[in-house]
């Protein structure tokens, strides 16, 4: 088990390295404390999408088995999303059946963050958001409001 | 809360900023990667073609000038131009060629996939454990133990043999063509009966091809051991007796022939 187990330290601390030298523009993720199986990250809204001068708190945890597993990551700030539910659960099939081990933390912050801006509105956790969707107005207004109740910040909807 | 986001944020991001390094490489390109593989993949489809893509261009680069990314930052999430993954792959294959796609370290004990994609064997092994699919992380391409090829560098053996006990040893090189079957016994034991079969068919053809008329004889004589064997494992008796008729029927055809062409040779 701790073979395994440091393996998967080496990994993530090769992540953590790519992730520090790389530039990842609107994302960051960094362990939390001494413990490599758990991370907290930041997400920010990509530019041109109604979550623009949004940003999301991330959290994940990495399986003992990762990268065959894939972690599980949640948005801990509260998000108003088509896929994502009340308690932060993200829909996104490469955090499940379409995992590969060539994925690492940077692609998955940066696969939710475009998710963020084109949403899978077929297969909705949030049926309200998914609803709304198309009308873009609407949806910023109930999204700068919910982002207001979650963290405090005022977001214009100009 | 928001503090504390902040904070995180311009933590990480500050030494992001600075850093054009030179290994500013995979996870730029990944993160490119992604970008359009998650497009695709917000409509439920597969994110393959996109790697592919990737690999192909990657695969086609092979030489390098590290100057080349620097304007890759300005780009952020808008459509990457196809040029600038270019660059970045460049650097990419500069400083990892040779990494293993699943532990992103060094490869030990390398083995290759039929498409191309370069694994550790204990990486992969595992991988096509935990995957039913048994595809290709890179590409999704089909993979099997049987068709990873192992690569043999000069003086290789310095690199760390077998870390884990529970992965067996890797699959020998093409040409010697013989399952491993030392560790694997536990493995392979559930397909036993497919295995058995495609085994005794196989002799079966060559043999035939060697000798002519008898084969068809020894043939089934094999088999029907076989699947004798078989039925006192498993209590499956019925498509081993299809199989088995299906066996003694061929036979027969065989053997009519051989005696037919006797014939004709007898009477020429």
């Amino acid at each position: 088990m701790s073979k395994t187990d440091s393996s998967v330290t080496k990994r993530l601390q090769s992540e953590l390295m790519a992730l520090m030298m790389a530039s990842s523009p609107g994302i960051s993720a960094f362990p939390d404390g001494d413990n490599m199986f758990n991370w907290t990250g930041t997400i920010q809204g990509a530019a041109g999408t109604v979550y623009e001068g949004m940003e999301f708190k991330m959290s994940l945890k990495f399986p003992t088995d990762y990268p065959f597993k894939p972690p599980t990551v949640k948005f801990e700030t509260s998000c108003f999303h088509p896929n994502v539910d009340p308690q932060g659960t993200i829909c996104l099939d490469i955090l499940k059946e379409k995992w590969s081990p060539i994925y690492n933390v940077r692609t998955l912050l940066l696969s939710i963050q475009s998710l963020l801006g084109e949403p899978n509105n077929d297969s909705p956790l949030n049926t309200y958001a998914a609803s709304i969707w198309e009308n873009q107005e609407e949806y910023k207004k109930v999204l700068v409001k919910k982002y207001h109740e979650a963290t405090g910040i005022t977001i214009s909807t100009a | 809360m928001s503090d504390d986001v902040e904070n995180n944020h311009e933590q990480n991001s500050v030494p992001n900023d600075q850093s054009l390094n030179t290994t500013d490489d995979i996870s730029t390109v990944r993160r490119r990667n992604l970008n359009r593989v998650n497009e695709s993949s917000d409509k439920n489809e597969q994110p393959q073609p996109m790697i592919e893509e990737i690999d192909e261009t990657t695969s086609t680069t092979t030489t390098t000038s590290t100057t080349t990314t620097n304007n890759n930052n300005n780009n952020k999430n808008t459509n990457p131009e196809t040029k600038e993954q270019e660059n970045t792959e460049e650097e990419k294959e500069s400083n990892n060629q040779f990494e293993c796609n699943i532990c992103f370290d060094d490869v030990s004990e390398p083995v290759v996939t039929q498409c191309g994609h370069l694994f550790c064997w204990s990486c992969i092994f595992q991988w096509l454990q935990y995957n039913a699919s048994q595809q290709c992380p890179v590409c999704k391409a089909p993979v099997t133990e049987e068709k990873l090829i192992p690569i043999y560098g000069r003086g290789s053996n310095a690199t760390d043999p077998r870390k884990n006990r529970s992965i067996p040893q890797r699959p020998p090189g093409r040409p010697e063509q013989v399952r491993p079957n030392q560790n694997n016994s536990n493995r392979t034991y559930p397909d036993v009966f497919g295995a058995n079969q495609w085994n005794t068919q196989f002799g079966n053809v060559s043999i035939s091809a060697g000798f002519g008329l008898f084969p068809g004889l020894f043939g089934l004589h094999f088999y029907q051991q076989n699947n004798n064997n078989n039925n006192s494992i498993n209590n499956n008796g019925r498509p081993q007796n299809s199989a088995d008729f299906e066996s003694l029927l061929l036979s027969r055809i065989f053997f009519a022939i051989g005696i037919i062409i006797l014939f004709f040779i007898l009477v020429n």
